[in-house]
């Protein structure tokens, strides 16, 4: 009886010992499976249980209508709506939740002017309104939320967002159409916000993946922790490969979640040199593989350019993507979300597409998976070589430095490719190392220059390099030259 | 003797559960014991909203609840190796730490903005990364332990100021987007200047965030957002 006591009390002691110890293992040892029924009722749209509802046309009218020529205004766009949820209001007048805050032109605009419910609590709009567009956005942004965090991964609401679905146009010109995300990175006790531009019959507010697009800007800013994937854009680099990044993983991340391979039917129709129902940027080869040489080549006469780049980087990612999806199609698009936005997590500050294929094949491993292959091939098809043969020399760089009015310095240089091979992912970096000279732009990415290619870096170009001086008499500037392949070249001068 | 002999295996299991719970995990691996230097917030409030903001700022409402996480005790994991580091790595007492938990399936990352007083300072961070288990497996510490240019004006005075002071190519944004201070470290120079974020258009008309310095509007930086078309290579 006694030996039995013990033995009760020794398997309490171990329970209550070992109860604590468990509990204290919450970091998840393993990587947890995502759920995959509910993420797939996500991605259909059935993600809000309770909410008011509204009357959407998704994800734009050209898509749901299959019409490139569809108007806003042709009465067949209503019909073709569907009953969607807006979920988590903070009050149920207003298309606000703690997060995400609608507004249709500034932070300032009049609560009163703003969308408002129906008598039966639900806001119902015809499509053509601004108020369609501030429900909308609503829902889109809901939803890409709720997939982003339920695929496993945090972000960050510590500053609301607020978006503006027709923004008063800065050039002038209302029939200006452009999208910006504004993170503020530099003013963390600013909003991050989104605003959409254009007064026109195809306004991008009128598509819910250029929504998801900008929510993309976000999603990458919150998922990498903010170290700055493309820190040199930030601070005014007109071309930088985290640049394409960016786009290229906020275009991924529409495209994934809308299941198409492209983006922007519909904000296309703007522009003259689209034909009616092509996108604006597509994930997937009509015709020959597209080369990265074919838009990262700098040669003073093509240069490369961000969204091109990203193109090039969405149809690498849905080579990946096709793949999962031929081995499995109810989870492969969830687990390569998961990839793709892990691998996010791992990038660097500035990153490259070297170090961008690297985080695919870390985060692979880490996720217990065995695509390395896929990943590797999806890249090499795209002619992208991970290990390009090293530069012999440095490259050069000529050029003079001018103070302008108002202490500016305006650098006019010519930057040169002696080697016979290309120079990988060129950057010019103006490095501080005189207190007078304060370095304004700092970075410019010129892409992959061929042998014996010269670029010329204009101070009244877009990759303009500029500074503001103090004082000048014998003021030092140092300029770096740097590539993925090579010894970094440094010059030196003085004001 | 065999009851005796019970008794001792009960304690010293009882000592082993005991030490099991305790025992941090990092100890697993040999630590060097040093003195920590108290660092006197791990966190601290958000800017006070400006005079000129209006309603929209609000207080910090955190990071978004995944459930599978305990975003706490990663945040304490993080605290403590910053702790243990803060002596070695020259952490100044009167710069403060406000941490922020970005979590993925493959681990989580604390990233440390660094602030003086109720002033970001811009350009510095320290992030530490840990794996599932909650070990910490690296991290980054863009951390000077710079002087701060004294601050001689502050708010709406400052902020008319700079706006008489905006540098060539740029102009005020008319947006009412509101002006904010921070701190902006010039880099290699060893002092942080208050500055002053401007919100402006560039010569291509595109949105763009300045830095001034507060002292004589200096142009230090600028911050451009993404945009979707390229104003300046149209496509």
């Amino acid at each position: 009886m006694d030996g039995l006591r013990q033995l009760r009390f020794a398997i309490l002691l171990i329970t209550v010992s070992a109860l604590p110890a468990c509990s204290r293992n919450l970091f998840q040892g393993t990587v947890n499976l995502p759920n995959y029924d509910q993420l797939n009722s996500i991605r259909r749209g059935l993600f809000a249980l309770s909410g008011p509802k509204s009357q959407l046309v998704l994800p734009n009218p050209i898509d749901a209508a299959s019409d490139p020529y569809i108007a806003i205004t042709d009465p067949r766009v209503s019909s073709l709506s569907v009953v969607s949820t807006l979920p988590n209001l903070l009050i149920p007048s207003r298309l606000e939740s703690e997060f995400i805050k609608m507004r249709i032109h500034s932070i300032n605009d009049a609560l009163s002017s703003l969308a408002a419910p129906d008598a039966s609590g639900n806001f119902t709009y015809s499509a053509d309104t601004d108020h369609y567009s501030e429900s909308l956005g609503y829902y889109s942004l809901s939803l890409i939320q709720t997939y982003i965090e339920a695929l496993g991964f945090s972000l960050n609401k510590n500053r609301p967002l607020y978006v503006f679905v027709l923004a008063p146009s800065e050039s002038g010109t209302s029939a200006d159409v452009n999208a910006f995300y504004d993170h503020h990175k530099f003013d963390p006790s600013s909003s991050h916000t989104m605003s959409f531009y254009g007064d026109t019959s195809y306004k991008v507010s009128k598509d819910r993946d250029m929504f998801f697009h900008e929510f993309g800007h976000f999603v990458n800013e919150s998922v990498s922790a903010e170290r700055g994937i493309d820190f040199a854009g930030d601070r005014g680099a007109n071309y930088t490969e985290g640049a394409a990044l960016h786009e290229c993983l906020a275009d991924y991340g529409a495209e994934t979640l809308s299941g198409h391979p492209y983006i922007g039917r519909w904000i296309a129709r703007n522009f003259s040199e689209f034909q009616p129902g092509q996108p604006l940027r597509s994930a997937q080869d009509t015709g020959p593989v597209m080369q990265f040489a074919e838009v990262s080549t700098n040669d003073n006469r093509s240069l490369p350019e961000r969204y091109a780049v990203a193109e090039w980087c969405t149809r690498v990612l849905w080579r990946i993507r096709s793949q999962f999806v031929l081995q499995d199609s109810y989870r492969g698009p969830i687990d390569a979300d998961r990839l793709i936005y892990s691998a996010i997590s791992l990038l660097p500050q500035d990153a490259s597409f070297t170090a961008f294929r690297s985080a695919l094949l870390s985060a692979d491993q880490k996720l217990g998976g065995v695509h390395s292959r896929t990943i590797e091939a999806a890249f090499a098809v795209g002619g992208f070589d991970p290990n390009p043969s090293r530069l012999r020399q440095p490259l050069s760089v000529i050029g003079r430095a001018e103070v302008a009015r108002g202490g500016s310095v305006n650098f006019n240089l010519q930057v040169s490719n002696p080697n016979g091979n290309v120079a990988r992912n060129v950057r010019v970096i103006l490095e501080q190392v005189d207190a007078r000279i304060v370095p304004v732009i700092s970075v410019q990415g010129f892409g992959d220059m061929p042998a014996g290619a010269t670029v010329t870096v204009s101070s009244q170009s877009a990759s303009a390099i500029t500074a503001t001086v103090s004082a000048t008499g014998g003021a030092l500037f140092r300029l770096r030259v740097v590539t993925e392949n090579g010894n970094d070249g440094i010059y030196e001068g003085a004001l | 003797m065999i009851r005796r002999a019970q008794a001792l295996f009960l304690f010293l299991l009882f000592l082993v559960m005991t030490w099991l719970y305790f025992v941090p995990a990092e100890t697993a691996a040999p630590s060097v014991a040093r003195p920590i230097l108290p660092v006197p917030q791990q966190s601290v409030d958000l800017p006070k909203p400006r005079q000129q903001t209006g309603s929209f700022l609000m207080a910090g409402i955190g990071v978004s609840a995944v459930p599978s996480f305990d975003r706490t005790r990663i945040l304490a994991r993080a605290d403590q190796f910053v702790k243990a580091n803060a002596e070695e790595r020259t952490l100044r007492a009167e710069h403060q730490l406000k941490g922020v938990v970005s979590q993925s399936p493959i681990g989580a990352t604390v990233s440390y903005d660094v602030y003086q007083g109720q002033l970001p300072i811009v350009g510095m961070r320290i992030e530490v990364t840990l794996d599932n288990d909650g070990n910490v497996t690296g991290s980054n510490w863009n951390y000077r332990p710079i002087d701060i240019a004294p601050i001689d004006a502050s708010g709406q005075a400052l902020y008319d100021e700079m706006v008489n002071r905006m540098p060539n190519g740029f102009q005020l944004r008319q947006d009412h987007t509101p002006f904010s201070e921070v701190v902006f470290e010039l880099p290699g120079q060893g002092r942080g200047e208050h500055s002053v974020v401007v919100p402006a258009l560039n010569q291509f008309k595109s949105p763009v965030s300045l830095i001034l310095r507060a002292s004589d509007g200096a142009l230090l930086s600028v911050e451009m957002p993404r945009y979707e078309v390229d104003r300046q290579n149209r496509r």
